[in-house]
């Protein structure tokens, strides 16, 4: 940070600029350019704090140099105040804002107004430059943190395949020999490590969820909602659950591997709160009361009481027991991360064994029907 | 002819249990054990064009020299060039995949947690690129 604020004045006329300049000097350094191209040069060499920037010049003129200045990352963000010779019309000083100038004077240049509105660009670059500088340092401690939580994640996935396998192995190998309660052991130490594998594989889901840079394409809900169902029909079944999947349901942009995740964890919790009824029932749609398209997903299960639902899109926060019903409170929070970051909204409707019905966009006003 | 799997992975559970499993698999296969990937290239160069594996499984992230420069080295090699191998990882991340794909593996198996079987499937493929070389 310099002691003194540096201004580059740019005008064609000598004049203008010795006048500029000893206005400014007793507070500022100042130093000058006569063209348009000088400017980009000097600025980019010196970066100076704030540019007058004269209007009318040989060579490109103020519009044109201040166009080429946003385009350079290292300058674009100087402020600059441009000087216009004569005040033609309203349309020339409204041009000069809209292409990106802070503020513009009129010559002949009045000190005080000069002077004024230098501090008042001055105080706007400053407060302007710490927001960025905070901004990318929250940043960066963002992209750090997540991709530590990626890394331990996904390292931890070895070793717990070990326990599996040999887990596994035991059980191939000696089942014969060990006693009943060894063998019941050796079933919960198996059923941990997949709970921990769940929760491993969730975590980096969630850590994923947050990625910025989504494939938006246009994505069929129906096919993958039909897909992520026969998986659960293969691993569950026992539990025999009657599915209603609307065909034809088309995200017109949306990530598709993000939309799998945000379909298996809904009807993950469809297909497991469904357990303990009778007969089981998920419905996936598009809802065409509501005033708004959305699809939803619905299932006949326990359902939960609305007074909680603010918790349930928090991260390990859960309204069952593990005994009930298992989970780890993550493939919600990533859900609503997912749905976010593509502009979408989710919310849910329930009521104590009643089931529940979780509705979402995947951008504001698309149209599903 | 008996048939030869080569397999790299610096990680000892690992190895063990792939041995294992490939013990299991019924195929009857001859298993060459190597424990990294300076020690793969170190056994391969010694090896005579007769004796080289009809199969190299290989883990991707290794200390020193990885999976990919082994895989590199294998296929710059003109008495290795033309030996299968598989890339078998725990990443399933593009650009591994990528990568592997660009430097000629003939698979890439992403180690699952819930996938324990990759190893037998790993045998099928095996015996099936065997039947179209002969």
């Amino acid at each position: 940070m310099r002691d003194r604020a540096l201004i580059l004045i740019v005008d064609d006329n000598p004049d203008n600029m010795d006048l500029a300049e000893q206005i400014l000097e007793d507070d500022y350094d100042t130093i000058t350019a006569e063209s348009g191209e000088d400017c980009l040069a000097i600025a980019t060499e010196k970066l100076p704090d704030l540019i007058l920037l004269d209007v009318q010049m040989p060579g490109i003129d103020g519009y044109e140099t201040l166009g080429r200045l946003l385009k350079i990352d290292l300058v674009k963000h100087i402020p600059v105040i441009f000087l216009s010779a004569r005040f033609r019309d309203q349309d020339r000083v409204i041009r000069g804002l809209e292409s990106g100038a802070l503020d513009y004077l009129t010559k002949p240049i009045e000190d005080d107004l000069l002077l004024t509105k230098v501090r008042v660009g001055l105080r706007i670059k400053k407060a302007e430059d710490e927001v960025r500088e905070q901004s990318r340092s929250l940043q960066l401690s963002n992209q750090t943190l997540e991709s530590f939580s990626y890394s331990a994640s996904h390292d931890l996935r070895a070793p717990l395949r070990h326990i599996c396998n040999y887990c596994e192995a035991l059980e191939e190998d000696y089942k014969a020999d060990l006693p009943e309660d060894a063998q019941f052991m050796l079933s919960r130490i198996r059923h941990s490590a997949a709970s921990m594998g769940t929760l491993i594989q969730d975590l980096l889901d969630f850590s994923r969820s947050s990625q910025a840079d989504l494939q938006l394409h246009r994505v069929d809900l129906s096919a993958i909602a039909q897909g992520i169902v026969d998986d659960f029909r293969d691993h569950d079944a026992e539990h025999d659950v009657t599915c209603h999947i609307e065909p034809n349901l088309i995200a017109p942009a949306a990530d598709e591997t993000m939309m799998r995740v945000v379909l298996r964890n809904l009807i993950d919790n469809a297909w497991k709160y469904s357990h303990k009824v009778e007969q089981p029932e998920i419905c996936i749609g598009t809802d065409k009361q509501a005033a708004d398209s959305c699809i939803y997903v619905r299932d006949n299960g326990v359902g939960f009481d609305m007074e909680y639902v603010d918790k349930l899109f928090k991260p390990f926060s859960r309204l069952h027991s593990e005994d009930e019903f298992e989970g780890n409170g993550i493939g919600l929070a990533t859900v609503e991360r997912i749905i976010s970051n593509h502009g979408g909204k989710i919310w849910a409707e329930s009521a104590i064994n009643q089931g529940a019905c979780f509705y979402f966009t995947t951008h504001e006003g698309v149209n599903y029907d | 002819m008996t048939k030869t799997m080569m397999f790299v992975d610096d990680n000892l559970d690992e190895r063990i249990l792939i041995k294992r499993r490939a013990n299991k698999s019924g195929v009857g296969l001859r298993l060459i054990e190597s424990s990294g990937g300076q020690d793969a290239i170190d056994q391969l160069f010694v090896m005579k064009k007769d004796e080289l594996p009809s199969i190299i499984l290989l883990d991707l992230k290794m200390p020193k020299i990885d999976g990919l420069q082994v895989l590199k080295w294998i296929r710059d090699n003109k008495k290795t060039s033309n030996v299968p191998v598989v890339m078998f990882s725990t990443s399933d991340d593009e650009q591994d995949i990528a990568n592997s794909y660009d430097l000629g593996v003939n698979s890439y198996v992403v180690k699952d947690i819930n996938h324990q079987n990759c190893l037998d499937i790993l045998c099928l493929y095996w015996t099936e690129i065997n039947e179209h070389m002969h």
